[in-house]
C-alpha cells in the first residue's frame, strides 16, 4: 500500500537532490556572465549580461594553450594506462600463476595512498628523469593513480569473458595477441569506455601534481591555470574569470559524457549480472 | 583422417589426480563416445586430446604425429563446446571464418569453405546475423559450422546437446549422425547421455572415476557388460539387480536361490580364473524390457505387488517389490490395466540374465547370444 504522498514526496526529493548538484554549476555560469561589482550581489539571474570574461581568459593569459595542454595530458594519460591494463588484466585476469592475488592487491593498495605522501618522492624522480615541466612528466606521474584502478576494473571484466570462448579461439589457431585484440577488446569495449572516461576525468581535474611538476604558465594545465589567475591588482580576485573558466573546462566533461552516457551505463551493470 | 592414441595417459590437477593411466586407441573414421557420470574425467580426457589441458604423464599420437606437447591449433582438432562459446560481436560468418583467417586462407578459400559448410548445416540465410539473434540449435549449428570449416583430422564434441531442449536435442542428434556420415572423419564425442551414446556411437568408452570401465560397441556394452557399473550405465531404465544365493555349481551351470524359495539355473563360463563359491553370494541382472509377466506362480521368478506404475501409452513401467527388500522395474508392451496392488508373477529368460560378483561389481562370461 503506497500512500498518495508517495509520488510527490519522490518527486520533491529528487528536485532536492538535483538542486544541491546542480546549483553550483548554475552559480559558476551566472557568475561567469557578470562583471564588476554585479559579481557581490545574490540575483539569480544577472541584469547585465557579459561575456567579456570568457574573452579576456583567452586573450590575458594562454588560456588556449592550457586547454591544449590538459587534452594532451589527458589523452595521453587514458591512452597508455588503458594500453598498459588491458594488457595487465589480461595476466591477471585470464592467466593463472604463483602471486596473482597478492600483486592484485598490492595493485590496489597502491592506489590508496594519499597523493601528498608520494608528492615529494615523486618530485625527485621527475627531476631525475628530466621531465621537471613537461608534459610528459605528468603524464608519468598521473598514471600512479589511473593505472591501479584501470587494471583492477579491467581484471574484473576480464575475469567474467567466459573461458570457453577463448579456448574455442585457441583450437581455431589464434595467438594470445590476436585473442586480445580481435576477441577480449570488441567485447571488452563498454569497460574500456567506462575505465577511460573515469581515468580522463581524473586526469582532467587533478591538482596537486600538475602544481608542484610545472613551473611556467606556458605548461601548465587548467586546474592549475585557474587557480593561479590573478585580477588588474593583488588585492582583486577575478572570480568572473574563473568562473569563465570553470564553465569553459567542465563543457567538454559533460559532452564527453552524454556521449557515452549508453555505454558507461551497460559497461557499469555488466559486470553485476551474468549474460 | 586419424587414428588417436593415448598410451599411459595420466592427469594431475593441483595434486588430484583425475585421469589414471588411460590406455585407449581410437580408430580412423569411427564415432567415439566417452561417456560416464558426471565428474568422470570424460570432458577432462577429450580437453587433453585438444590441448586445452596439458597431460601430466603419458603421451597421445593422433595421425602418425606425437602431439603430447604440441599447441592445439597444430593438432589438427576441432572442438565444438557445450556453451557454444560463440564470439558475440561476430556474425555467423565471421565467426566460421575466424579459424581460417587465423590460418590465413585466401579471400576467395575461406568464402568457398564458408558457404560450403553453411550449406551442410543449413546456415545460408542466417549468415549475416549475429549470435544474439540466433535459437539455441542455430548457435549449435554455427559452432559445428566452426569447426568443420577447419577440415581437421579429428573432431571433438563436448556435450553438445546438453544446453538445448529435449525436442531440439533429438532434431540435433540426427543432424549430428547425419554429419558423420557426410564428413567421414574421426570423431570424439562426450555425453552424460547413454541414448545419445548408443544411438550416434560406433564405438562407447565408458568412464567412471578417471577409468576405462570398458570399450565397445554399443551392442558388446548392452549384451555383455563388463562389470555393474557398465551394465547400470548402458541402457533405459537401468538393469535391475537382484541379489542371489549360489546353491550349487554343476558342469557351467550354476544354480541360484531367489527371494520366495524361487530358483534360476544360469550358464556361467569359469575359464578366466573366477571363482564361484557355493553358499556364496552373487547379483542377477536383467534388464526392465526382457521381464515378462507368466500366468502361472510356479513358471515365475519373481513374484510380488506392484508399488508404483508409471503409463507412457506406449509401454508401461511397474515397479514390483519382489522380497529381501528388494524392487525390480518391468516394462511392459503397450498401455497396461495394472494397478499399483496387484500381484505379479514375473520371469525372465536365462539367456538374458546377468551374473554380477557382489564384491568386486565385475561380471561372469555369459553364454554368446
Amino acid at each position: 500500500m503506497r500512500s498518495k504522498f508517495y509520488t510527490p514526496f519522490l518527486y520533491l526529493l529528487s528536485a532536492l537532490i538535483i538542486i544541491v548538484c546542480v546549483f553550483p554549476f548554475y552559480w559558476a555560469i551566472v557568475s561567469s556572465l557578470k562583471t564588476g561589482s554585479d559579481l557581490f550581489k545574490v540575483e539569480f539571474w544577472p541584469a547585465h549580461l557579459t561575456f567579456s570574461n570568457f574573452i579576456e581568459i583567452f586573450k590575458e593569459q594562454p588560456f588556449g594553450h592550457n586547454i591544449l595542454n590538459s587534452v594532451f595530458v589527458a589523452v595521453g594519460t587514458v591512452s597508455i594506462s588503458l594500453m598498459l591494463a588491458i594488457t595487465a588484466s589480461y595476466a591477471l585476469g585470464r592467466v593463472r600463476f604463483r602471486g596473482r592475488s597478492a600483486l592484485l592487491l598490492s595493485i590496489l593498495s597502491i592506489s590508496m595512498f594519499p597523493q601528498v605522501a608520494i608528492l615529494s618522492g615523486m618530485f625527485e624522480l621527475i627531476r631525475t628523469l628530466g621531465l621537471y615541466n613537461n608534459l610528459l612528466g605528468l603524464i608519468f606521474s598521473y598514471m600512479t593513480f589511473t593505472l591501479p584502478f584501470t587494471t583492477w576494473i579491467l581484471t574484473t571484466f576480464m575475469k567474467q569473458l567466459p573461458k570457453e570462448i577463448e579456448e574455442a579461439a585457441i583450437i581455431d589457431g589464434a595467438s594470445t595477441l590476436t585473442i586480445c585484440t580481435k576477441i577480449f577488446l570488441p567485447l571488452l569495449w563498454p569497460a574500456l569506455v567506462t575505465t577511460g572516461l573515469l581515468a580522463f576525468i581524473a586526469a582532467w581535474n587533478e591538482f596537486l601534481y600538475a602544481l608542484t611538476l610545472t613551473v611556467e604558465s606556458q605548461s601548465r594545465t587548467i586546474p592549475v591555470a585557474i587557480a593561479l589567475m590573478t585580477g588588474a591588482s593583488e588585492f582583486e580576485l577575478p572570480w568572473g574569470k574563473i568562473m569563465a573558466a570553470s564553465v569553459v573546462v567542465t563543457l567538454p566533461l559533460i559532452v564527453l559524457v552524454l556521449i557515452f552516457q549508453r555505454r558507461i551505463v551497460s559497461g557499469l551493470t555488466a559486470g553485476a549480472v551474468k549474460g | 583422417m586419424a587414428q588417436v592414441v593415448l598410451k599411459n595417459v595420466r592427469k594431475v590437477f593441483d595434486k588430484t589426480e583425475v585421469i589414471h593411466n588411460i590406455n585407449l586407441e581410437i580408430p580412423d573414421n569411427e564415432f567415439t563416445v566417452f561417456v560416464g557420470p558426471s565428474g568422470c574425467g570424460k570432458s577432462t580426457l577429450l580437453r587433453l586430446i585438444a590441448g586445452l589441458e596439458d597431460i601430466t604423464e603419458g603421451s597421445l599420437h593422433i595421425g602418425n604425429t606425437d602431439v603430447t606437447t604440441i599447441p592445439p591449433a597444430k593438432r589438427g582438432v576441432s572442438m565444438v563446446f557445450q556453451s557454444y562459446a560463440l564470439y558475440p560481436h561476430m556474425t555467423v560468418y565471421e565467426n566460421i571464418a575466424f579459424g581460417l583467417r587465423c590460418s590465413q586462407y585466401s579471400r576467395n578459400e575461406i568464402e568457398k569453405r564458408v558457404l560450403q559448410a553453411s550449406e551442410i548445416l543449413q546456415l545460408n540465410h542466417l549468415l549475416d546475423r549475429q549470435p544474439k539473434q540466433l535459437s539455441g540449435g542455430q548457435r549449435q549449428r554455427v559452432a559445428i559450422g566452426r569447426a568443420i570449416v577447419r577440415d581437421p583430422k579429428v573432431f571433438l564434441f563436448d556435450e553438445p546437446l546438453s544446453n538445448l531442449d529435449a525436442s531440439l536435442r533429438v532434431k540435433m542428434r540426427m543432424q549430428i549422425a547425419k554429419l558423420k556420415h557426410d564428413l567421414k572423419t574421426t570423431m570424439i564425442y562426450v555425453t552424460h547421455d547413454q541414448v545419445e551414446a548408443m544411438t550416434l556411437a560406433d564405438r562407447i568408452v565408458v568412464l567412471n572415476e578417471g577409468t576405462i570401465e570398458q570399450v565397445g560397441t554399443p551392442m558388446e556394452l548392452y549384451h555383455h557388460p563388463r562389470n555393474k557399473f557398465v551394465a547400470s550405465f548402458i541402457g533405459s531404465p537401468k538393469m535391475n539387480f537382484v541379489e542371489a544365493h549360489i546353491a550349487s555349481l554343476a558342469d557351467g551351470n550354476v544354480n541360484l536361490d531367489l527371494p520366495h524359495d524361487k530358483r534360476i539355473t544360469l550358464p556361467v563360463s569359469l575359464s578366466e580364473g573366477i571363482v564361484l563359491e557355493e553358499k556364496g553370494n552373487v547379483e542377477v541382472g536383467v534388464r526392465p524390457e526382457h521381464v515378462f509377466v507368466v500366468q502361472k506362480e510356479e513358471e515365475a521368478l519373481f513374484t510380488g505387488d506392484v508399488t508404483i506404475v508409471e503409463n507412457l501409452g506406449s509401454e508401461t513401467y511397474a515397479y514390483v517389490k519382489i522380497g529381501w527388500g528388494q524392487t525390480i522395474l518391468v516394462r511392459l508392451q503397450g498401455e497396461s490395466r495394472i494397478k499399483v496392488g496387484d500381484s505379479l508373477a514375473l520371469s525372465a529368460a536365462p539367456k538374458d540374465c546377468h551374473l554380477f560378483d557382489t564384491k568386486t561389481g565385475l561380471s561372469f562370461e555369459r553364454a554368446p547370444v
